[in-house]
């Protein structure tokens, strides 16, 4: 008692030692995930048994309409198919599976974590992507060409004394070796940069890949060049009224089934891809009953429906197939872009994005998950006119346009 | 449809008809036969994870900007007769993206 008066009062001071922060600054993390149903359906009661005190487990049930309304609205009654519910976590979410589309063991949610497919894909060394090279710093032969080179062509057009202190951070660091750089035939190096698609490339493809190769080639295997013609009605004031064909030469564009076999043959980028669709749901602790949560497009009820759809409609009759049919999500967007401050160079591209992948991903731009896919060409009006227009309208189209 | 990639030539119906047109000529070219059949029949493929698949594409979402989604609008219905020629409706039942009308610009 006597060394407890003696102690200084803010030690004497008794003390909460539960204390925490209001709810509202408390800063809630997101919950692991749930563990996924075991792969074979017909264990699932077995592991039930098995795990019967651990949490969280796997329940079979037939839905009703209170567990899963999703499947009642979307399909009719009478094909009700039995779900799999997981356990709720802590903020009373939960998932509904289709028993017939459990996700296998390597599914996306079983790495954790923010960002698994960006991290995977930034740890990755760079010989994951060029299968057979073993030089991770290809083109560049080896690692301080490639430091140089990635100084000269990414950090900036214009010069300044930060770019000046990364050349001297490059040149001074203990790694750097001055001799690896003689060598280097960097005219070739930036022409196999330039090549299109030349770096990451399908590894069936590669063979007809020829190094310096124009940007834009037919033989790419990738990209097309395509000639598209129109009709063009004109009217009777023209010089030649009805219709004449107005065509363009340079629609360049990708085969779309091109572009999923490219994503899908990347192992790291099929790791991340979900084919089996869930519904995620939310019930309060207090609640009864359960409601949708809207999030991903994977778990949205228009691939729910497209999945279900796809599982019970007949296939051709004349492949006995028994692959597991899954869809794959394309995700277009399109918007014209300026080019330059000056001048009217523009494009429009057709970006493609798959929504297989979760959105958190591809709302990430150095998770590079966009597909460009075709480059939309326009009327040139100066072209068409050329054919058919007299004098008069050339000139009163030429002031149109300025005005 | 007023215009479409920037050149403006307002009031003038056959330039809005030929921006159209051609953009549904690209379309019509970008979907092609192989795309059309990988979607009726889907594409055997044996992915990164070393798990052979069918795979069936199908089109969720188109998002474009104000003066193209007007190019796109008459793309629902052009992809519509494109994807699910007349005597198939019944086989291959018609997705929402199919039905849906599009957003109003804000």
């Amino acid at each position: 008692m006597q060394t407890e008066d003696d102690a200084p009062l803010a030690v004497r001071r008794s003390r909460r030692t539960n204390r925490q922060l209001q709810k509202r600054f408390r800063d809630m993390l997101p919950e692991p995930p749930l563990p996924l149903p075991p792969q074979d359906a017909d264990l699932l009661l077995e592991v039930d048994a098995l795990q019967a005190n651990s949490s969280p487990s796997m329940t079979p049930n037939v839905p009703s309409p209170q567990a899963d309304p999703t499947a009642q609205s979307a399909r009719p009654p009478s094909k009700s198919c039995a779900v799999l519910t997981t356990q709720k976590n802590s903020f009373g979410l939960f998932r509904v599976y289709d028993e017939e589309s459990i996700p296998n063991a390597n599914n996306p949610e079983d790495q954790s974590g923010a960002g698994p497919l960006l991290a995977h894909r930034l740890n990755a060394p760079t010989s994951q992507t060029l299968p057979g090279s073993v030089n991770p710093f290809h083109p560049y032969p080896n690692e301080s060409s490639w430091l140089i080179g990635d100084w000269y062509w990414n950090q900036g057009v214009q010069k300044s004394k930060q770019n000046f202190k990364q050349l001297v951070g490059i040149i001074a660091s203990a790694d750097f070796r001055s001799e690896d750089l003689r060598q280097t035939n960097w005219t070739a190096i930036d022409r196999q940069l330039g090549s299109l698609g030349s770096v990451v490339r399908d590894p069936s493809q590669t063979t007809s890949m020829t190094a310096g190769s124009e940007e834009w080639e037919a033989e790419d295997g990738s990209w097309i060049r395509r000639v598209i013609t129109i009709s063009v009605p004109f009217p009777r004031r023209f010089l030649h009224p009805g219709p004449r064909n107005y065509t363009i030469s340079n629609f360049y564009r990708r085969s779309l089934l091109s572009i999923i076999r490219e994503i899908l043959s990347d192992p790291a980028r099929c790791r991340y891809f979900w084919f089996e669709p869930y519904s995620l749901r939310w019930k309060h602790s207090d609640g009864v009953d359960d409601i949708g949560v809207h999030g991903e497009l994977f778990t949205s009820q228009a691939f729910i429906a497209a999945h279900r759809d796809l599982q019970s409609a007949p296939l051709d009759p004349s492949t006995s197939c028994t692959l597991p049919r899954r869809i794959v999500a394309l995700m277009f967007w399109s918007d014209a872009t300026q080019l330059t401050a000056f001048g009217d160079a523009k494009l429009w591209p057709l970006y493609v994005y798959f929504g297989n992948e979760s959105k958190y991903e591809r709302c990430t731009p150095i998770a590079n998950l966009c597909s460009h896919a075709a480059y939309f060409q326009t009327i040139c009006i100066f072209c068409l006119q050329r054919t058919n227009f007299n004098r008069f309208q050339f000139s009163y189209l030429i002031i149109s346009k300025i005005l | 449809m007023e215009h479409a990639g920037g050149d403006k030539l307002p009031g003038d119906p056959l330039f809005t008809h030929c921006h159209r047109e051609l953009f549904h000529a690209q379309w019509n070219d970008l979907l092609d036969d192989e795309f059309l059949h990988g979607y009726e029949h889907g594409m055997v493929f044996e992915c990164g994870d070393n798990i052979k698949r069918r795979l069936f594409p199908r089109i969720f979402t188109y998002s474009a900007d104000y003066p193209e989604k007007y190019v796109c609008t008459f793309l629902q219905a052009y992809l519509l007769k494109k994807l699910w020629p007349q005597g198939s409706h019944s086989q291959y039942p018609q997705p929402w993206w199919m039905s849906m009308s599009p957003v109003p610009h804000p």
